[in-house]
């Protein structure tokens, strides 16, 4: 197992877990978000091909209202 | 018809999203205020609470999203948040607005001018927020700005065309649409920005935190409706005599 850091939570996956996985976990809605890993904006399409390491930072981030 | 980038409007009343005390009040006055632009921001997710949940109603009701920066506060944060909106909407447009001053909100002239210029060359469709200022307006033109955003007032006030004078230099000069956001508290407000020659104007607050929201979207609609066709019709001169009306014929003069 290794610990992630997601939204400012620490979180513990098995190691290999690729991003995808991470959101599926926390049920987390996969069409309504982007994802950042470590400050870097990460494409949609490269989700299921990275995999966790430990002490990873990802920051998951949805639309609000706003003007 | 008004054209930003690639894509025409109908509407040239632009609507914000926030503040409203419902999602479902929020898409009542989208609806009757008949925007087909809509702006929405970026936040972190809360993972306890979830997503807002007003994305998928939104992106049914057909209209356009347009996602903001809003919480930037340098060309960094603000270049970070349209890469996450391109990410999560599948939009490259984008609302820039970089307002480091929690009080005012006034937002930052020259990290948005350098964030404008990276994200025209990054092939966004970039709609700048910015004070009104001619000469910025013109430098946001010249780095491929598909618009620009002047303010009213301070986002939220209320206060109306208090740069009035600056929106007129603003509307003379510019060469891509002039769309005024922020501080439009009233219909006849809008009415004015769309009567000295706006191409649009951008609401949310006064329809949002009006007792009546549906109602408010639609004044809002009808007033931009008509600001734009007296300022096609054309404003009659500002003289500082009277000039009669009715002829003067004298003959009272008995």
């Amino acid at each position: 197992m290794i610990s992630i850091v997601l939204n400012d939570e620490v979180v513990t996956v098995s190691i290999g877990t690729s991003l995808v996985k991470v959101l599926e976990h926390q049920a987390i809605e996969l069409d309504a978000v982007a994802l950042a890993l470590n400050a870097e904006v990460v494409p949609k399409s490269r989700w299921p091909h990275i995999v966790c390491q430990q002490d990873d930072k990802l920051d998951v981030f949805s639309v609000v209202a706003g003007g | 018809m008004l054209r930003i980038g690639d894509t025409e409007f109908s509407s040239r009343l632009f609507t914000g999203t926030g503040k409203f005390s419902q999602a479902c009040d929020m898409l009542a006055a989208v609806s009757a205020s008949q925007s087909q632009l809509v702006t929405l921001a970026v936040k972190r997710l809360d993972l306890k609470t979830g997503s807002d949940n007003i994305l998928k109603p939104l992106q049914d009701s057909g209209v356009k999203l347009l996602p903001n920066t809003a919480g930037a506060r340098n060309v960094k944060e603000a270049i970070f948040a349209a890469h996450l909106s391109r990410e999560m909407l599948g939009t490259n447009w984008i609302k820039l607005e970089i307002h480091p001053d929690p009080k005012y909100l006034m937002p930052d002239p020259i990290e948005t001018l350098a964030a404008a210029r990276i994200l025209c060359e990054q092939g966004y469709v970039v709609l700048p927020y910015v004070h009104a200022d001619p000469v910025l307006c013109r430098r946001l033109e010249e780095v491929g700005c598909a618009a620009v955003m002047p303010l009213g007032s301070p986002i939220g006030s209320n206060q109306g065309l208090a740069t009035e004078p600056f929106l007129k230099i603003i509307i003379e000069q510019s060469n891509v649409p002039v769309v005024i956001d922020a501080g439009i508290g009233a219909p006849s407000q809008a009415t004015r920005a769309m009567e000295l020659g706006a191409d649009a104007v951008l609401v949310n607050t006064a329809i949002a935190s009006s007792a009546d929201p549906v109602a408010m979207g639609r004044c809002f609609a009808q007033a931009v409706a008509t600001g734009r066709t007296a300022y096609l019709a054309g404003l009659g001169v500002i003289c500082q005599q009277a000039n009669n009306t009715s002829p003067l014929t004298g003959f009272l003069n008995v």
